[in-house]
């Protein structure tokens, strides 16, 4: 079976056959949508990413406020302990 | 219609200072549109021919064209050869999508210059099999043998267009046309 179809022309495309394409300001009207289109989803991607950034910024302050909170309850709790155990070491020996 | 393809140094000069133009304004472009609408579409209407298909690959070209004119730079190849390059690789992602054989619709009058350098002449059966002996070859060196003999371009610009080196698109010429030399005994004067 061949790889390609070759297929012979009688005479060069027709004047009119490309006539009929040929329309620039249709091509202008297309081209124009198409930059508004890009420019708007480039306005939306900037949008998307800094309010992302954003949240991320939010909680990562959420998430060491609490670590923070945390710490603070259980540090006098660990305090305690600390000093209970060296005592008990001292009594030891 | 200007025959000759080739550009003067003045040309592409001149040319340029449209392109830079319709970076700017894309209403300047229009010049270059009617410059080269006819020398696309016949390009696309050769690998494909129907007329709607290389209507539709034809627009999206220059679509394409004008959405990345801002990004264009002159590299020692005429305007040209950069829309001849997406226009191939519009042809090519339309075979691809539509998993079709390729097809090449060739001119008889091309035809016929080919074959009458033969020392036979121009003959119904040798056509015939000129024809069938060429679909058999490889599309990408029918691709080189279509910019070479129908577009007249140089080994310089359908390397770049074909995306090739310019020694593997005279290999490609080269290879071709021995395998047509071997089979039918033509003299092609675009063997230099």
């Amino acid at each position: 079976m061949s790889r390609n179809e070759i297929r012979l022309r009688k005479q060069k495309t027709t004047a009119t056959g490309s006539e009929r394409f040929r329309n620039f300001s249709v091509l202008q009207k297309r081209h124009e949508r198409e930059q508004r289109m890009k420019r708007i989803i480039r306005v939306f991607t900037i949008i998307a990413a800094v309010l992302i950034l954003i949240i991320l910024i939010i909680a990562m302050q959420i998430i060491i406020e609490v670590r923070g909170n945390k710490k603070a309850l259980y540090e006098p709790a660990k305090k305690e302990s600390t000093e209970g155990k060296s005592i008990s070491g001292m009594l030891q020996k | 219609m200007n025959l000759n393809l080739t550009m003067t140094d003045e040309e592409i000069r001149q040319e340029q200072e449209i392109i830079e133009r319709s970076k700017k304004d894309s209403n300047a472009f229009s010049e270059l549109y009617e410059k080269y609408f006819d020398r696309i579409f016949n390009f696309i209407h050769r690998q494909t021919d129907d007329e709607d298909i290389t209507g539709d690959l034809c627009s999206q070209t220059f679509i394409i064209v004008m959405n990345n004119l801002p990004k264009y730079e002159f590299r020692g190849v005429p305007f040209s050869a950069w829309l001849y390059k997406i226009a191939s690789n519009e042809v090519r992602k339309y075979y691809r999508k539509n998993k079709t054989k390729q097809v090449f619709s060739i001119e008889e009058l091309k035809v016929r210059e080919l074959v009458e350098q033969a020392d036979d002449g121009w003959d119904e059966e040798m056509v015939q099999r000129l024809l069938s002996f060429m679909s058999d070859l490889p599309t990408d060196m029918l691709q080189v043998l279509e910019l070479r003999f129908f577009e007249d371009k140089d080994f310089r610009e359908i390397a770049f267009i074909l995306d090739i080196s310019e020694s593997g698109a005279k290999m490609r010429t080269y290879r071709a046309l021995d395998k047509l030399r071997q089979n039918f005994n033509l003299k092609i004067k675009y063997n230099e």
